[in-house]
């Protein structure tokens, strides 16, 4: 599905990304671990196309296409989603308009007639049940005065609305307590298939106590310095980076 | 309008339009039940130059909704100046709404002067114009009087705008709020010159001035200018500005969602302006003025969605 060789990339002229390979095969789910500033959140802001970011070298294919040379908005609707670290705030921007919108491209994207006003909200209703949102914070405006939980809740909430085929979730723990935690990794699981993919970008051991890999990658200062099964997180949970960084 | 029909019968009226003086009247307790539209279509063999005069009547506890639009259809200059001027009775209330869809090559001085024992809200809503000035000077002149003065303005190409309010508040206990906002794009430039002065004796008074502006391009120009003078402790006043562009990292938030970024830009846009358009009561104007600006935001610069006069082309 994807498969990434040798992917250099830097931003403000700062090489972070320094020859990353991998292969993220249909209906797999991929941990990548590694200690503050090693080049995590630069690899997922890389596959979403963020607009500060240069690749200087490499390249990535996703379902056969070439990843890089497209629009940021293209890459989502051909299926790749980020579960943002920090979801932004929009204020005035409603959540039903901005997924009413978001449906409506994908959708146009695959030559399909936009949803009715119906169909739309019974959708909205469908997903929502799914990962346990609140009503009222679908009404609102995107994210404004959520609390970190709902935030996490809701990037789940939209991942369920658009059906991604590869979702990368980027510290999707941070800033959530042990019941958050559980409930947004209960979320990720109920849409997980084994047609799609997940990528969990995380420091910590504990989310992958409630979403499972099948791969562990360690990256290390822009590169992925190890790869083994879930067993390596529970040894790096135990033993640090450290071992790896003098390795 | 049938229903307005009756609303002038029972002594709300027209009084006469002549020397280019429109007159009001809204008599003692009347509430007109709906909204007076007074639409000028400027054409082709209209005068270039035109001084107009619109003068209201508002009686004791009256209440009126009016709606006046502008619009040029002939594409050559004009300059119209107009004074809208009155008397507002105690309790009285008047909304008026100033819609200004006029080419780029309309010159248009609106004068605005009220005494206000009652309830005043004003908007005004500029959607095109070449150079335009709402000059408007209030005063609070009753105890518990309030004047709501609001406005948007999308402005791009060389295209000027400027809303000077004055509110002096003369009685204790009144309230003022001053709501403007601006999306400039080309070489366009929207002034915000704002002034609330608290007379001496005026105890309670509470003030808010609020600018906020996005400048599309490098060349745009937005100036903010809130002042106040203060006489009397005991008072609630403040004033905010704010000058910036769309927020990148909601573009970025959106475009991963698959907007594209046009769209993303439009819906960022909008958000901004909704604040103010959600202040207009009346429920179809509130529509047709989101959608206007929408239309307006997408680049139909010099034409309405709504509108049958102008011919698209």
């Amino acid at each position: 599905m994807l498969t990434i060789e040798n992917l250099h990339a830097s931003i403000a002229g700062k090489e972070i990304l320094k020859g990353i390979n991998l292969t993220v095969g249909k209906g797999e789910v991929h941990a990548i671990m590694g200690p503050n500033g090693s080049g995590k959140s630069t690899l997922s802001n890389v596959l979403v196309g963020h607009p500060a970011y240069t690749v200087t070298e490499g390249s990535v294919t996703f379902c056969g296409k070439d990843l890089l040379a497209m629009a940021p908005e293209d890459r989502s609707h051909e299926g790749i989603f980020l579960s943002f670290q920090y979801p932004v705030e929009i204020p005035g921007v409603s959540m039903v308009n901005f997924m009413r919108t978001a449906v409506n491209e994908q959708r146009a994207y695959r030559g399909l007639q936009p949803l009715s006003a119906n169909e739309f909200l019974k959708l909205m209703r469908e997903k929502r049940a799914l990962v346990g949102l609140d009503s009222k914070l679908a009404n609102r405006s995107v994210n404004e005065g959520f609390s970190g939980g709902e935030k996490k809740r809701n990037e789940i909430y939209q991942m369920a609305m658009l059906e991604p085929l590869l979702s990368i979730l980027d510290e999707t723990d941070s800033g959530l307590d042990i019941d958050a935690l559980r409930i947004v990794a209960e979320g990720v699981n109920k849409l997980h298939t084994r047609e799609n993919s997940i990528i969990v970008i995380t420091h910590y051991q504990r989310l992958l106590n409630y979403i499972h890999p099948d791969v562990v990658h360690v990256l290390y200062e822009g590169r992925i310095v190890k790869t083994a099964g879930p067993e390596l997180a529970l040894e790096l949970e135990e033993r640090g980076y450290d071992w790896i960084k003098e390795g | 309008m049938e229903k307005l029909l009756k609303d002038l019968e029972n002594g709300a009226g027209v009084y006469s339009w002549g020397d280019g003086i429109l007159h009001l009247k809204v008599p003692a307790g009347v509430k007109l039940s709906k909204p007076v539209y007074l639409t000028q279509l400027l054409g082709e063999n209209d005068p270039s130059e035109d001084k107009q005069s619109i003068v209201f009547y508002l009686g004791p506890g009256s209440e009126a909704d009016v709606v006046i639009t502008d619009r040029t259809v002939a594409d050559r200059p004009f300059h119209i100046t107009r004074q809208l001027t009155g008397e507002f009775a105690d309790d009285a209330t008047l909304r008026l709404y100033l819609l200004q869809e006029q080419g780029t090559q309309t010159i248009w001085e609106n004068t605005i002067n009220f005494n206000v024992f009652g309830h005043f809200t004003l908007g005004t809503l500029c959607l095109g114009g070449g150079n335009i000035t709402n000059r408007i000077q209030l005063f609070n002149g009753a105890e518990g009087a309030t004047a709501d003065v609001f406005g948007l303005n999308i402005a791009s190409g060389t295209q000027q705008v400027t809303n000077a309010v004055t509110v002096t508040h003369r009685a204790p206990h009144c309230r003022d709020r001053e709501l403007f906002k601006q999306i400039l794009d080309g070489e366009a430039v929207g002034r915000f010159e704002g002034l609330v002065q608290v007379n001496p004796q005026c105890p309670g008074a509470d003030s808010q001035q609020t600018s906020r502006n996005i400048c599309l391009s490098r060349t745009a120009r937005a100036y903010a200018q809130p002042q106040l003078i203060i006489d009397t402790d005991d008072v609630r006043c403040s004033h905010g500005a704010t000058v910036g562009q769309l927020d990148e990292d909601a573009l970025f938030y959106m475009q991963q969602r698959g907007i594209p970024r046009h769209e993303a830009r439009l819906l960022l846009l909008s958000a901004f302006l909704n604040e103010v358009i959600d202040k207009v009561t009346i429920d179809g104007l509130r529509e047709r003025l989101r959608m206007m600006a929408d239309a307006r935001l997408r680049g139909d610069l010099n034409h309405c969605v709504a509108c049958g006069v102008c011919k698209k082309d």
